[in-house]
């Protein structure tokens, strides 16, 4: 074949490519690509395999760009992979390497159908066929080890399932898992296995193959007339450059014009950094879905078929394909083949439909869905508005009140306590046996104190202890002896006053002012309450910084001390009495920070965060209370 | 043989062997075990307080210690959880009244969650599904078979009372196990 390429006429301006291509006959390859003719003429079903080429190109380009900026630790991964996301391009860039790694499956899927339909893989081209057979795994173990790469909850939950799928290979299991992982766990040393094999081996591997088989389609182009003998046509030989070239390329515009549309509007999604702490359902990705379900209808000693007997079937059955071929007759061989393409698909087809269609109709799983893209969203938006620190992205959900907030009220406290408005938002408890904590604090919470149908109510003292104690009685008493309205203004005015302890509303607003004076005047709070410098601790919980997280964060600690319930504490746990053993309290300094954090956050935050900065003096001042001083120094332990 | 062929013959053995010399401790290197500068602390440790568990709610609870992650040592570290299960006391006083079970699903490792609804414990992977004494049950809802190749691991735990304090402590031997056989191996 080379002796019929004639290397094209020299002329003087080429000089310097002439000199290069007596060297390294550049020309003669060239012609080799461009001049050869495809078996039934150029055609729009060929365009499948230069665009699966060139998007493999494509990876290599943005995953090198991507490399130039990511990070494979633990502690720096998902951080750096949204530093990607966040420098200029960086987003776009990301969100092409990942979509393309899809459509290259689908591409490839696509492909095989293709070739086996036409029968493109019958002698002498065999090893056309294996090679590419070999690389649809190497691929899908490709995009297996760049998943986790961001260390991402999902991604990382990913890798671990199919690590362990991988270890239960007999005999080679163990020792590939281990190859994987870097030790017997997800640890530190697995992304930079990962990294390893999704930038260095897989690539060799993967571009070896691609060599081996992108030479063997070019060699064997010339049996053409073999090949194409049962096609019946006549097309005119026309050369690939440009006439199939023009195919390919506009085939390929469309997809990576599909690619970075989708990539430019949506990015590549970032699922919160992976923390063993977070609940989460692992699902793999769409092309592996159809092994997931299967794997439901083989438990125990069976479930190895689903994971390894039909996968390795599968893929040994489509490599004998060119063996059936000559083995069978024709028609039985035709039979055969078109059999097994349509069992693969429609297999393949209603499994992945299945798998999906489940989850869709689970309402559990759904809902866990949901939270969890809330809790990636919420992940995001803090890594945008606040710097990362050197333990890593964790930290940003571990911290965050608003994650964790509900979710320690709901492990600590909602045995007991509601913390839901009247509409039942927010942690609703079936039946709650202590105060209702919804804005507690706020005027409005603590004019609930000072009804007298509410305090007795279930949303205050009506399940506990307190229910005809002194307190409903002096409201009780209250409510008898004076004129309604009247009293109402002035309970009113102390809700103002106990409000501005915590911050909630302005401390120097004449309201505040003025119920600072009842509370101790006329109404006789301090008679049993301490506020300031007034009333003395022992009988009733202290008022001076009323529920004020540094007053939130003593009573949580220890509801029994003389500054709170003292002796007449009704069931509260001391939740952090311990200084011996700080570790075995029942949560920890962080922990209560977070919870009180969350606690005092009320449902109208913006503008009390506002008023709070604005009217708070940076000195209370009844700063004198020694148990205030002592608990400020526990929760900066 | 003759000068050639033993010419040719030395010369692929030679190859072999060069490959040989980087390849063989290549495979052994990256699938051999990470150094371990610490041993591993096999010792009873000290999670919860008696009275901070509640009969019959299972809590799950981090054991806390210093890790090895490769080149990385650290202090206070999760090292893995364990599900608490406080009895009735009726049992008799002289048995444990705290069962611990290991929150690693013995199927493919997921963390294994508590269902409140029906007061099992469920693994979110594959719905794998443990009543409180850690056996396996079927799928109460699909009613499908389990994926668990056996039960829960049970740990060994105690409980303790300091002569320094009244307060009765559990303690939990925290082992790790293989995941995906059938027999419960020690992971060492
Ligand atoms: S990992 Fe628990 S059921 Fe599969």
């Amino acid at each position: 074949m080379s002796s019929e390429v004639n290397p094209p006429r020299t002329v003087e301006k080429y000089a310097l490519l002439d000199w290069l291509d007596r060297r390294v006959n550049y020309r003669h390859y060239l012609a080799i690509l461009c001049q050869r003719v495809l078996p039934d003429g150029p055609s729009w079903s060929y365009t499948s395999a230069s665009c699966l080429l060139w998007l493999l190109v494509i990876e290599c380009v943005t995953g090198l760009l991507l490399m130039s900026t990511y990070s494979p630790s633990m502690a720096s991964a998902w951080a750096s992979v949204n530093f990607i996301d966040q420098s200029s391009a960086g987003r776009f860039l990301r969100g092409v390497h990942h979509y393309s790694s899809h459509a290259l499956i689908i591409l490839f899927g696509i492909h095989i159908v293709r070739v086996i339909i036409i029968r493109a893989y019958r002698a002498p081209r065999e090893l056309v066929w294996i090679t590419g057979l070999l690389l649809f795994p190497l691929i899908l173990v490709w995009t297996i080890t760049g998943n986790p790469l961001a260390a991402t909850q999902k991604g990382i939950a990913q890798i671990q399932v199919e690590g362990n799928i991988l270890a239960a290979t007999p005999v080679v299991g163990p020792w590939f898992q281990r190859i994987l992982f870097g030790g017997d766990d997800v640890g530190n040393l697995t992304l930079t296995r990962l990294y390893f094999l999704h930038v260095g081996l897989l690539p060799l591997l993967v571009s070896g193959l691609c060599f081996v088989h992108l030479h063997q389609v070019i060699k064997h182009n010339s049996y053409r007339r073999n090949f194409a003998s049962d096609l019946s046509i006549s097309a005119p030989l026309l050369p690939y450059w440009p006439y199939q070239s023009v195919r390919n390329l506009t085939a390929l515009l469309l997809v990576v014009g599909a690619i970075s549309g989708i990539s430019w509007q949506w990015g590549a999604p970032l699922p919160a950094p992976a923390d063993p702490d977070l609940p989460f359902s692992p699902r793999p990705e769409w092309y592996f879905r159809w092994l997931f379900e299967l794997r439901r209808y083989f438990t125990g000693d069976t479930e190895f078929i689903a994971t390894h007997v039909v996968p390795a079937v599968f893929l040994a059955a489509f490599m004998i394909m060119p063996i059936l071929d000559r083995l069978l007759p024709p028609r039985a061989e035709r039979l055969c083949r078109l059999f097994f393409v349509a069992a693969f698909a429609t297999g393949w087809g209603s499994l992945t439909f299945l798998s999906f269609s489940n989850d869709w109709n689970d309402r559990e799983y759904q809902a866990s869905v949901v939270a969890f893209e809330q809790m990636s969203e919420r992940a995001r938006e803090l890594a945008r508005s606040e710097a990362i620190g050197s333990n890593g992205a964790i930290e940003l959900l571990r911290h965050d009140p608003l994650t964790q907030g509900p979710r320690l009220f709901a492990r600590h406290c909602a045995s007991c306590h509601a913390m839901a408005d009247a509409g039942d938002q927010g942690t609703a408890v079936a039946e709650s046996t202590a105060p209702n904590l919804y804005g507690i604090g706020s005027t409005k919470w603590i004019m609930g104190f000072f009804d007298v149908d509410q305090i007795s109510g279930s949303n205050y003292f009506g399940n506990t202890a307190f229910k005809n104690n002194e307190m409903t009685e002096h409201i009780r008493s209250l409510f008898a002896e004076n004129d309604r309205p009247a009293l109402q203004n002035k309970l009113m005015a102390v809700a103002t006053a106990l409000a501005a302890e915590a911050g909630h509303e302005p401390y120097q607003s004449s309201d505040a002012q003025r119920g600072r004076e009842l509370l101790v005047g006329e109404l006789k709070c301090t008679d049993c309450h301490k506020f300031g410098n007034q009333g003395s601790l022992g009988s009733a919980p202290d008022l001076t910084g009323y529920a004020s997280r540094e007053w939130l964060v003593g009573l949580i600690s220890n509801p029994s001390s003389p500054r709170f319930y003292g002796d007449r504490n009704d069931r509260m746990p001391s939740f952090s009495l311990d200084q011996t053993h700080p570790e075995f309290n029942l949560l920890s300094t962080l922990e209560m920070d977070i919870l009180v954090k969350w606690m005092t956050r009320l449902p109208d935050d913006a503008r009390v965060a506002e008023g709070r900065k604005a009217q708070r003096p940076a000195q209370p001042p009844f700063q004198e209370s020694t148990a205030q001083t002592i608990a400020v120094e526990q929760n900066s332990n | 043989m003759n000068r050639r062929e033993l010419l040719q013959w030395l010369s692929r053995g030679m190859a072999t062997t060069i490959a040989a010399i980087i390849g063989l401790p290549g495979i052994r290197y990256l699938s051999g075990k990470a150094p371990s500068v610490t041993e591993p602390e096999s010792d009873f440790r000290r999670l919860k307080r008696l009275q901070d568990l509640s009969v019959g709610r299972p809590v799950m609870v981090p054991v806390l210690g210093s890790k090895q992650d490769a080149w990385v040592q650290s202090d206070q570290q999760v090292l893995g959880r364990v599900w608490l299960i406080r009895r009735p006391a009726a049992s008799g006083a002289a048995e444990t009244e705290v069962h611990a079970f290991s929150s690693v699903c013995p199927h493919m490792g997921c963390q294994i969650q508590m269902q409140p609804s029906s007061q099992k414990f469920v693994c979110p992977c594959h719905r794998a599904t443990f009543d409180l004494n850690g056996e396996r049950q079927n799928d109460p809802v699909s009613q499908e078979a389990n994926h668990a190749p056996r039960d829960m691991d049970p740990l060994a735990c105690r409980v303790v009372c300091d002569s320094s304090s009244e307060d009765a402590w559990v303690e939990v031997k925290f082992e790790t196990f293989q995941i995906g056989s059938k027999q419960r191996v020690v992971r060492s």
